[in-house]
């Protein structure tokens, strides 16, 4: 099943009839197709293990399908936002947020100022900028993940449930954060969350996966005019199309049962 | 009370018949016939030809007929056999005459009763085109595998200017030896040479006692407290064991036979060896056949003075006189 | 770490403590049961012997410390490159991990004489003898630290699509540092073992000598109070590189915190 994306643009990444089996008997994914336009910012939830992050690994070209194919036109640089910071316990902030670059192999010059960037972006305070992850809280390693992502200036953006492991203010703040750098960067971002009040404060539109490997996908439209503040989690429509999502997944989830 | 007699008669015409120590029975044909002593001997080394006299003794029943059932225990590297005389583990061993000297120095009070080799077997060997004759001239060789702690090689030492040679720890094998003309090591004449000659090699024999180090080897000792309190039993353990050691320098076969049953690595060839070269070591012309065992105070206290030479004992912390008798040697 | 004078003696006077009471009870059993001195000698006869003794103790203490330093470093660099070849191959690992573990039993006795006849005697031996005991410890921990990496961050950087020599240097060998200062605090202590175990076997002669010597000799010679003055000699060192080994370690660690208490489980590498 084909959804033209509700801003009408050309396609950032796309998932063709894509199968994903990890062996014969477990079928995560068959005959998916999912396309993200360019700058949309779709989000992706699904009951557990119904293979959101496993569609984000194939965007990001961690996994091979083993059918059908991923398509990235033009090349983009992508950048993956895990559900654990994964910072390097050894190195500072600056140095986690450089690491990229490093690997890529960028001069120390540009590295330092791309990171000091990056650091602005999501407003990182210079006296931390030394520290190690074990003396940042759980949201501020968030945020250093983050910066770290945004350092190479990435076309798409993938997000595997970043701020779930934070309390619901934090979470809040940093989507309002989030969406503040979707804004200026223009990134496309794919993201995925089991928190429907967040997916659809985030998103253009989003796709609700089925619980199992071939069954239906289905989409909600989220309209709502940019720039999007706090304000819009309190007004009704926000309310009736997040219940909207929420039924959906749980028809899903009775579909699964059946 | 129909019994007739008391108590306490009774009691002590049980009980004491019990008591007293275990003496081996009287050669003079008593009709008592108590059963043999037993009797522990700890060697200092693996069961080999330099312990031929006791293995004989026992071969031969000469242990038996003395009413004597010894228990001959092996000995290996790190057994410390005047150790366990002195404290009672073990009521005879065997060992040299320089470890129960430095075993007194110690306070491990041992004493020697009889020395079944007058001449030490200790030896340094050399390849025969060395070009060294006697162990003066030691230091014209490149490398020496020698024990660095054993008395006799401080001794060789402090005599022989070793400046010059590489002294190396000594491998318990020959075979450094073989791959190395430059090469002398340590050994026993009655068995180093013999393997070295198995391998085609060409070995001189340069013996240690030449230089003047010349404790008695294969010496049976015990304690003071022993030879106190169990004087007999030593008198027969001292009578059959020389005449143990006897019968080896006469017909060693059979005891030969006995040792290498009980160390595999010892072979017949070797033993019989060893037991010729054993003639010569065990009867001197200062101590002939008939003294086998004899030891003298003279050469008891030029082993001391050595031994203090060499700082291994203090001096004045040993009397000479107190580690030896041959009184149980006088009787034939 | 707090050292103010109060919190330093709150540390010190159990050990201390206890070791006087030990000390006392001793003295007190040598002298009750009459203990023979060449068997058991009373801590003022051991006293006597270092005083004696001294300067050869000094002596051999400080070039047996020397040889066993130098097996040490000699293994952490050879433990290091090992199990980093190790990091690199399935395959290798598995085949030459056994092997590593044979490290830990071989009786030196018994290749002492091939050390000999390749290498002669004398201090190159010695710590290689010092080398091979104190070697395994390195590989197993570096090993471990090298390949037990939380499959998240060996993501992080296939997505940057990272060529091997960047994995390993960026990611494994300073995610292995703590498991290198732990497997290096085990094989400190081996190291002076093993450097008193090569003295034994392929090492000096009696003019140039370490702790190892003088343990033979002593022994041989039924000093038995100088025995034990050797032996606690000997046991000073090993606490001496262990202490050193582990203050640099907690230095180093400084910047890992909790990563360094993961390093603790040394697990099987697969």
């Amino acid at each position: 099943m084909n959804f033209t994306p509700a801003t009408a643009t050309r396609t950032a990444l796309a998932l063709r009839q894509v199968n994903l089996a990890f062996d014969p008997d477990h079928r995560v994914l068959e005959r998916v197709d999912l396309d993200v336009a360019d700058g949309e910012f779709v989000t992706l939830v699904g009951p557990s293990g119904c293979g959101k992050s496993t569609v984000l690994r194939l965007m990001a070209g961690l996994l091979q399908p083993t059918a059908g194919w991923v398509e990235l036109p033009g090349d983009p640089r992508i950048a993956l936002v895990f559900q654990e910071p994964n910072l390097l316990p050894w190195r500072t902030v600056r140095e986690n947020i450089g690491l990229p670059l490093e690997l890529l192999g960028v001069d120390s010059g540009e590295t330092e100022r791309r990171v000091s960037e990056s650091l602005e972006l999501i407003g990182f305070g210079t006296p931390d900028v030394q520290k190690r992850p074990r003396e940042l809280s759980g949201g501020m390693r968030m945020r250093v993940s983050l910066a770290r992502a945004l350092v190479t200036e990435p076309d798409v953006l993938l997000l595997d449930e970043p701020f779930a492991a934070l309390d619901d203010l934090l979470r809040e703040q940093l989507n309002e954060e989030l969406l503040a750098i979707h804004r200026e960067r223009g990134t496309t971002a794919l993201f995925v969350t089991h928190n429907v009040s967040e997916a659809v404060f985030l998103s253009d539109r989003v796709v609700v996966m089925p619980a199992v490997a071939g069954g239906t996908f289905s989409e909600v439209a989220v309209d709502f005019p940019r720039p999007r503040t706090a304000s819009l989690r309190a007004e009704a429509e926000f309310a009736g199309l997040a219940g909207e999502v929420s039924a959906r997944l749980r028809r899903g989830g009775q579909e699964e049962s059946s | 009370m129909p019994f007739p007699f008391p108590r306490w008669l009774i009691a002590v015409v049980l009980i004491v018949p019990g008591c007293g120590d275990t003496k081996p029975a009287p050669d003079t044909g008593s009709k008592i016939v108590r059963p043999p002593t037993a009797v522990s001997l700890q060697l200092n080394w693996f069961p080999e030809a330099e312990h031929g006299g006791f293995f004989a003794a026992d071969v031969h029943k000469l242990y038996l007929d003395s009413n004597l059932d010894v228990e001959i225990r092996p000995g290996g590297p790190g057994t410390q056999v005047v150790t366990q005389v002195a404290t009672g583990r073990v009521l005879f061993g065997v060992t040299n005459a320089d470890r129960v000297l430095v075993g007194q120095a110690a306070g491990a009070k041992t004493v020697a009763v009889m020395a079944a080799m007058q001449v030490s077997p200790r030896c340094v060997m050399v390849h025969e085109n060395s070009g060294i004759s006697s162990l003066k001239e030691l230091g014209q060789v490149g490398t020496l595998a020698v024990s660095s702690t054993a008395t006799w090689s401080l001794f060789l030492q402090k005599r022989v200017d070793l400046d010059g040679v590489q002294l190396v720890p000594y491998a318990g094998n020959v075979s450094q030896f073989l791959l190395n003309d430059d090469f002398a090591q340590q050994g026993y004449s009655i068995s180093e040479p013999f393997v070295a000659r198995l391998q085609n090699a060409q070995p001189r024999v340069l013996m240690v006692s030449d230089l003047g180090f010349n404790p008695y080897t294969s010496v049976l000792i015990t304690t003071p407290e022993v030879i106190r309190t169990q004087p007999d039993l030593v008198a027969a353990m001292v009578k059959a064991s020389v005449a143990g050691w006897r019968q080896y320098l006469d017909n060693p076969s059979l005891a030969n036979e006995a040792i290498s049953a009980r160390n595999e690595d010892m072979g017949l060839p070797i033993l019989a060896f060893g037991a010729k070269q054993l003639k010569s070591l065990c009867s001197t012309t200062e101590t002939p056949r008939e003294e086998l065992g004899r030891m003298t105070q003279a050469r008891w206290k030029t082993l001391l003075d050595q031994l203090v030479d060499v700082k291994v004992i203090e001096a004045g912390k040993v009397e000479a006189s107190e580690v030896f008798t041959n009184r149980f040697l006088d009787d034939r | 770490m707090n050292s103010s004078p109060g919190n330093m003696l709150s540390r010190w006077w159990p050990p201390l403590g206890l070791l006087l009471v030990v000390l006392a009870v001793w003295q007190a059993s040598v002298w009750w049961f009459d203990w023979p001195p060449f068997l058991m000698p009373a801590p003022s006869d051991v006293a006597r012997a270092v005083a004696d003794d001294g300067d050869r103790l000094l002596a051999a203490s400080l070039r047996t410390g020397v040889t066993a330093l130098a097996g040490f470093t000699a293994s952490l660099v050879a433990g290091v490159l090992i199990a980093v070849v190790f990091s690199q191959s399935r395959l290798v690992r598995q085949s030459c991990y056994p092997y590593a573990i044979f490290l830990q039993t071989v009786p030196i006795i018994a290749i002492a004489p091939l050390i000999i006849t390749w290498f002669g005697t004398g201090f190159p031996s010695v710590v290689l003898v010092t080398l091979i005991i104190s070697l395994f410890p390195i590989i197993a921990s570096t090993t471990a630290g090298l390949v037990n990496i939380d499959e998240d961050l060996l993501e992080l950087f296939r997505l940057y699509r990272a060529d091997r020599w960047q994995v390993l240097w960026k990611l494994r060998l300073p995610h292995a540092v703590p498991y290198l200062v732990t497997g290096a605090r085990t094989s400190s202590g081996m190291a002076v073992i093993g450097a008193i175990v090569g003295e034994f076997f392929v090492g000096h002669t009696t003019t140039h000598y370490g702790l190892g010597y003088l343990v033979l000799s002593t022994s041989q010679h039924l000093k038995t109070a100088h025995l034990f003055a050797a032996v606690i000699a000997s046991a000073l060192l090993g606490i001496a590189l262990f202490t050193a080994v582990t203050w640099i370690g907690t230095t180093l660690l400084s910047r890992w915190g909790s990563g360094g208490r993961q390093a603790m489980h040394v697990t099987d590498p697969g």
